[in-house]
């Protein structure tokens, strides 16, 4: 079954958050707006609604993580779900148990999402051919394929700044070929209209092979950030490096990386974003990192609201998920 | 099993004659005219239908040793022979692996007792023996006794070794002994993890590729080595369409090498990978459609010597993952015709089907021409090149399930194999 016909059923409705290929504008923009109608929830005195009571919600990763994993138990906690952690890496998947098994177990639980992290291409998709009907499936990550929330906060993030997508030029700059990010950042900004479109980098890290995704692959920094409205930066993933793809030292930030100066060739007003976490020093110059067009922690605020509405949609109902935020703006 | 006497009526032979054949004693007895006092035990009217040798499939896993849940000897020998095939030929990659004389026993005895179960009819096994110790590239194997013991060959069956000098002192060894050695043409290093062709569809998904040139150097690097050791070098199950022009350019220097191609590598390109289906996991890897294209190319001026089916067994635990982290290969033993005869459309002939899947895999094997002619073994197959069906992977014969031919239409059926003069499916 193919990716789309796999995460929207019938009606239109969202199944599981698999990757943000495939996902319609109508659809993408709801998961925005529902987001956004979540962001009074997410800042209120009480932060809390009752959308997903009842629910379980499984965290269950396989590659450790801090920052999406607590963002992602946060939001099933502000909707009220009973949220679990399994730390997979140290669970019975070591011991020999095999994925469909760990699904099949947990699932037997009487659990309604799992939103799942591993480290293999494909992994998501692989849960959700799989999971019972009604249970929905989350990717907080698979290998270096999709990270659809982060894309969608992303989005998120830039649509509050900058409605216009189709009028935006966009580099995203650094380790492009390790990155689901990236990927799913192309996609997500593709179909909210975005026609220019740059992948920065080296080229043993921005191979050619990606102007398959229709985007301009750029090997060099000023001629990526030129006249561009948003530069949205990636980690350079040392723990995904098993060839020695770049000089050691400071090679990749003296030929890539961000600095004031760099940044003069993008529009003046270009936004500045990261998913974290950052290597300063590294892709950015640590004076940009916060400074006053870097909406790196904006994004990770979003990243709550975000996850919110997709697993509102997803296990909770959409209207629900509307009433309820209306009523914590009131 | 005493070999009926048998008469086949009307079958069209590899050079295009239609003619009687006539099998008594496990030989062909006559072709055309009965011999005297010719009496059948069993007449079949081929009706133009292909009468050709039953092939010889220069790489096939059949599960022994090492995975028994996969697929056994008596699962899949006798599935080979009616589909057409009466020689399989196995690569030294079980479980242990064959590097020893107890090993290439233990295989021949099994072997031997396959398929007498049901009295099916069963086709025999020739054995690669492993070029290097446990097949990890680093110690020369008992070359010689692996021969002496059985082995058609020897074979580095999983690429290049990472050493060099062990893969070239190995070759001028087997030069020296008459010794064909096997390899699949691919410098690992260039393509650690790899599943995927190095292309849109891989970077599109974040998988680990295998670049073109992983093939193509291991395949400049084992025509450097058999010009300069003179052995006789088999590059076995090529994915990549610039491998052709350079095995194309070796021979015409008198270089002794030969290649095979699997052939659902001729009909299948990276295209049916869309959704990432383990079932299209497949080692090497399925390319692009030129390559698929440059391959039927070279399988038809003759550059690729022979087609092979690549058969490799796999349960369903060992494709229910994320493709990346799935088992590589699937089950294509009994749809090797039709699947040859499909991808080839109208270059496909019955001189062209017996070169690449009968006479030259015998060659590369050191066995006799494998023909249709009197007085040679009845070990033939009755081909219907104008029959079609769907290839379903539910109704397989072997016990592994999984095919990457799934759902496709395959033109031509083997719709009968006799081995010894004994006919292994009765014609329908």
């Amino acid at each position: 079954m193919s990716l789309a016909t796999l995460q929207v059923d019938e009606q239109g409705k969202l199944r599981h958050l698999l990757s943000t290929e495939g996902l319609s504008e109508p659809l993408l923009t709801e998961i925005l707006d529902n987001a956004e109608s979540f962001l009074p929830v997410t800042e209120g005195a009480v932060k809390k609604v009752p959308l997903l009571r009842g629910k379980t919600v499984v965290n269950l990763f396989f590659e450790p993580s801090t920052r999406t994993r607590t963002t992602f138990e946060l939001a099933a906690k502000r909707l009220s779900a009973d949220v679990i952690n399994i730390d997979a890496a140290s669970s019975s998947t070591t011991k020999g148990e095999s994925l469909l098994d760990t699904l099949k177990t947990l699932e037997s639980m009487q659990v309604n999402m799992f939103v799942i992290r591993h480290g293999v291409s494909g992994a998501a998709q692989f849960f959700a051919e799989q999971a019972a009907p009604g249970v929905a499936i989350l990717n907080a990550g698979d290998g270096r394929h999709a990270h659809p929330t982060q894309a969608l906060l992303d989005m998120l993030t830039i649509r509050r700044h900058r409605p216009d997508f189709d009028q935006l030029k966009v580099a995203i700059v650094g380790d492009i070929l390790h990155s689901r990010v990236a990927r799913s950042d192309v996609h997500a900004l593709q179909t909210l209209g975005v026609k220019d479109i740059r992948l920065v980098g080296p080229r043993t890290l921005v191979p050619q092979s990606l102007s398959s995704l229709d985007v301009e692959v750029v090997h060099d920094l000023r001629a990526g950030l030129r006249d561009v409205d948003v530069v949205m930066l990636l980690r350079l993933q040392h723990e995904r490096m098993d060839g020695q793809l770049l000089p050691g030292g400071s090679a990749f930030f003296n030929s890539f990386g961000l600095t004031a100066r760099t940044l003069d060739y993008a529009k003046p007003d270009a936004l500045v974003m990261h998913p974290g976490p950052i290597n300063r020093g590294v892709e950015i110059a640590p004076d940009l990192a916060y400074g006053e067009r870097s909406l790196v922690l904006e994004q990770v605020s979003h990243g709550i609201a975000v996850r919110m509405a997709v697993m509102a949609m997803t296990i909770g109902t959409q209207s629900a998920a509307l009433q309820a935020s209306r009523e914590a703006r009131a | 099993m005493s070999a009926p006497r048998t008469h086949i009526r009307k079958a069209t032979l590899a050079d295009g004659t239609r003619t009687d054949a006539f099998l008594a004693d496990g030989k062909i007895a006559a072709l055309g005219q009965a011999p005297d006092g010719w009496q059948s035990d069993a007449e079949i009217d081929a009706n133009g239908a292909w009468l050709l040798p039953a092939a010889t499939d220069l790489c096939a896993r059949v599960g022994e040793p090492g995975w028994p849940e996969k697929a056994t000897m008596a699962s899949e020998l006798p599935v080979a022979a009616a589909a057409g095939i009466g020689l399989l030929c196995l690569p030294p990659d079980g479980r242990p692996v064959t590097d020893n004389v107890s090993v290439v026993n233990w295989i021949t005895r099994h072997a031997g007792h396959a398929g007498h179960a049901d009295n099916a009819g069963s086709a025999s096994v020739a054995m690669l023996g492993a070029l290097t110790e446990g097949h990890a590239g680093e110690r020369i194997a008992p070359l010689r006794s692996l021969i002496n013991a059985g082995c058609s060959g020897v074979a580095q069956a999983d690429g290049l070794p990472s050493n060099m000098l062990i893969l070239r002192r190995a070759l001028d060894y087997a030069a020296g002994n008459g010794i064909t050695v096997h390899v699949r043409p691919l410098l690992r290093s260039l393509a650690p993890r790899g599943c995927l062709h190095d292309g849109a569809l891989a970077a599109r998904h974040g998988v680990d590729a295998q670049p073109t040139s992983a093939e193509t150097i291991a395949v400049a690097a084992l025509i450097e080595l058999a010009r300069e050791t003179g052995a006789h070098v088999h590059i076995g199950r090529l994915s990549a369409g610039r491998s052709v022009p350079l095995l194309a350019a070796a021979k015409a220097e008198g270089i002794t090498v030969t290649a095979d191609v699997a052939a659902h590598q001729l009909l299948l390109d990276e295209s049916v990978l869309a959704d990432l289906h383990p079932r299209w996991h497949l080692q090497p890897p399925l390319r692009t459609p030129a390559d698929a294209a440059a391959l039927r190319q070279g399988v038809v001026d003759g550059t690729i010597d022979a087609v092979c089916s690549d058969h490799t067994p796999q349960d369903q635990d060992a494709k229910t993952n994320p493709l990346p982290i799935t088992a590589a290969g699937g089950a294509t033993l009994e749809h090797l015709w039709p699947a040859v005869h499909t991808a080839l459309g109208g270059d496909s002939t019955p001189e062209r089907l017996q070169r690449l899947l009968c006479t030259k895999p015998a060659q590369v094997l050191g066995r006799g021409d494998a023909t249709v002619g009197v007085g040679s073994a009845a070990d033939c197959v009755l081909f219907d090149p104008n029959v079609s069906g769907q290839c379903d992977e539910t109704t397989l014969r072997s016990q592994a399930k999984i095919t990457p031919l799934h759902g496709m239409t395959l033109q031509g059926r083997v719709v009968a194999t006799w081995l010894a003069g004994v006919a292994v499916r009765a014609p329908r």
